[in-house]
């Protein structure tokens, strides 16, 4: 195998690493802010508790 | 003052600028530093990444077996959201390693995969723990399905110690990377161990970084939950990031 060849795996391998740290960072955030959109209805709905 | 509130302020400034700079450290070490390995030419570099993300998925397969059996004793939620984050990091770096194995292996052994023990036995590890997410998954708030998984969670990891010393045992086709007899491979040069260093420097401060963040995460989500029901009880409706209806 040429060395070429060779540059192609290991850029590959590196190149798979930080698409499964991006993935499970994109996760993180995702989740994040769904429980950002939980806290705001909940201090909505407080806040709609407090008016009435 | 809680542990909790300690860990805070370092945990979350510190350290996610520490693991970026150790990273782009170890990112240097990797490719500018060491020198080529007489063998298998630039793709052994691979080695540093993997032997790395093995280590990391050991040690958070390790804290969730901890983290769980102290949860199984006192019964501490606190223990239980630790497990559960330990275990969703510890799988990310062990699909790094069953990813990052692979495309080392085709140019070295000339093929994709074999069922080498070390191999066989890494697959058997990760499926345990995906086991275990996806009973997490499904069991929700449940206490019985926690107590299942933080058992599992311990039963599982007495497969990282089987991984360690499968290549003495069974003789496989995995090289022992450390260290080795004389001639047989191993790291020989002083310059690869110090680039090994960095790495797992760099990758123990990323792997604590995202376990406290996911363990952050879960702390929210179940104060949110109980907040929620108490909002309920005083006469609302109310839901988890859409999660429950």
């Amino acid at each position: 195998m040429t060395q070429p060849d060779r540059f192609w795996f290991l850029f590959s391998a590196y190149g798979a690493i930080w698409v499964l740290l991006a993935l499970f960072l994109v996760h993180l955030g995702r989740r994040h802010r769904a429980l950002e959109r939980a806290l705001d209805e909940l201090r909505r709905r407080v806040g709609g508790d407090r008016s009435r | 003052m809680t542990i909790r509130a300690r860990i805070a302020p370092v945990a979350d400034t510190v350290l996610p600028g520490f693991a970026f700079v150790a990273m782009l450290a170890a990112l240097a070490c990797v490719f500018l530093y060491v020198p080529n390995e007489r063998m298998q030419g630039a793709v052994q570099r691979i080695f540093y990444f993997h032997v790395n993300a093995a280590w990391s998925a050991f040690f958070g397969f390790g804290l969730a077996a901890l983290a769980s059996a102290v949860f199984l004793w006192r019964t501490d939620a606190t223990y239980d959201r630790l497990a559960r984050a330990a275990v969703e990091v510890g799988m990310l770096f062990c699909t790094m390693v069953l990813c990052t194995g692979p495309i080392w292996a085709r140019p070295i052994w000339g093929t994709w995969w074999t069922w080498d023990p070390r191999l066989t036995m890494t697959v058997i590890l990760w499926t345990i723990y995906a086991v275990y997410l996806v009973l997490r998954a499904m069991g929700e708030d449940d206490p019985q399905i926690a107590r299942y998984a933080a058992v599992l969670a311990i039963v599982g990891v007495l497969d990282v110690p089987l991984i360690m010393v499968s290549v003495r045992l069974w003789r496989g086709m995995h090289p022992s990377v450390i260290s080795a007899p004389a001639g047989q491979g191993g790291i020989q040069d002083a310059r690869m161990i110090v680039a090994l260093v960095v790495t797992l420097v760099a990758f123990t401060s990323l792997f604590l970084w995202l376990v406290w963040r996911r363990f952050e995460a879960l702390r929210l989500e179940d104060e949110l939950r109980a907040l929620e029901d108490d909002v309920d009880a005083l006469g609302g409706r109310a839901t988890v990031g859409g999660a429950t209806p």
